[in-house]
């Protein structure tokens, strides 16, 4: 880069993506002391107990990206800016991956405690449920030819997913009158005495490694959404051109 | 054994973990590419427009 010597160069270069080394320094400890740190040999859930820094990490950061993408969406009906609408969508769609891989560390830890990949339970049922709900969202988009229409669509819809989908996942399990899933009176390994203390350093970390994980994912998606826009408009202007 | 086991799958894990960090790196270096292009050819057409 010319003015700008190597080490400077550098130094920029780490400003601009420290947090991502943060991320990945932490998704690393979590895997490290996920299997090699001593866990309470609790009955039936035994050594799947260690399963929590991933399923339920990856849950809660489907649910702070899908909670980002509403922000966008009320911003983009706020302000009309295509922007927040591109981000809207991109976190949609980290929060389902986030959401997917939760949904599959779920299995497999139903599967060596309850004895199936999935049970008929109230909290199962309404998280697939609530991840069928953003599905839709991806549908009625790609249903939508007009972009401001498409936006405008989208965004509503965002909102009223979110709402839905924590009724799906909160409000509706509680009501029902058992769930074999913990954390139907709370959120589960939040609440004093859930989690026992030495499972602490790492189950924080895990929250703050895959928070990180879906804002990267977040960023690239959305980066790629307003290239793929920008190459449009590009084209649109050219055939104008020579039209 | 059952050490050497867990071992083998942490060391697993953390190579395909860092595969897919090296791989989002690649992304968006290939986006901030990309992005390099559009602005070259959008400050062209600019160009283009106000000449003629």
């Amino acid at each position: 880069m010319p003015g700008i010597n190597k080490n400077e160069h550098n130094m920029q270069t780490f400003r601009k993506h420290w947090w991502k080394f943060l991320g990945i320094l932490l998704i690393i400890w979590v895997i490290l002391g996920g299997f090699l740190f001593e866990v309470p040999d609790l009955p039936v859930i035994r050594q799947s107990i260690r399963n929590i820094y991933f399923h339920v990490g990856m849950w809660f950061g489907m649910i702070f990206i899908l909670f980002v993408g509403v922000v966008f969406s009320i911003r983009y009906l706020l302000t009309n800016d295509p922007e927040a609408d591109m981000k809207a969508f991109a976190a949609v769609r980290t929060g389902l991956l986030f959401g997917a891989l939760g949904l599959i560390t779920g299995m497999l830890w139903a599967k060596y405690t309850w004895g199936a990949f999935w049970v008929n339970d109230p909290k199962l049922n309404g998280a697939v449920v609530g991840m069928l709900t953003y599905l839709a969202y991806i549908v009625l988009r790609s249903s939508v030819e007009d972009q401001d229409k498409r936006a405008r669509l989208a965004a509503v819809y965002n909102v009223f997913a979110f709402v839905l989908f924590f009724v799906f996942i909160m409000v509706l399990p509680r009501t029902a009158s058992a769930s074999i899933h913990p954390g139907v009176d709370g959120n589960p390994a939040l609440a004093t005495g859930d989690l026992a203390p030495q499972m602490r350093i790492v189950f924080y970390p895990a929250m703050a490694g895959w928070f990180i994980m879906a804002w990267w994912l977040f960023t690239i998606l959305f980066r790629a959404e307003k290239l793929d826009a920008r190459i449009n408009e590009l084209k649109d202007n050219q055939h104008t051109e020579h039209g | 054994m059952g050490e050497t086991k867990i071992l083998v799958v942490i060391l697993l894990l953390v190579i395909i973990f860092l595969g897919i960090a090296v791989f989002l790196f690649y992304l968006e270096h290939k986006i901030s590419a990309a992005e390099k292009k559009i602005d070259k050819l959008e400050a062209q057409q600019k160009k283009g427009n106000n000449q003629s």
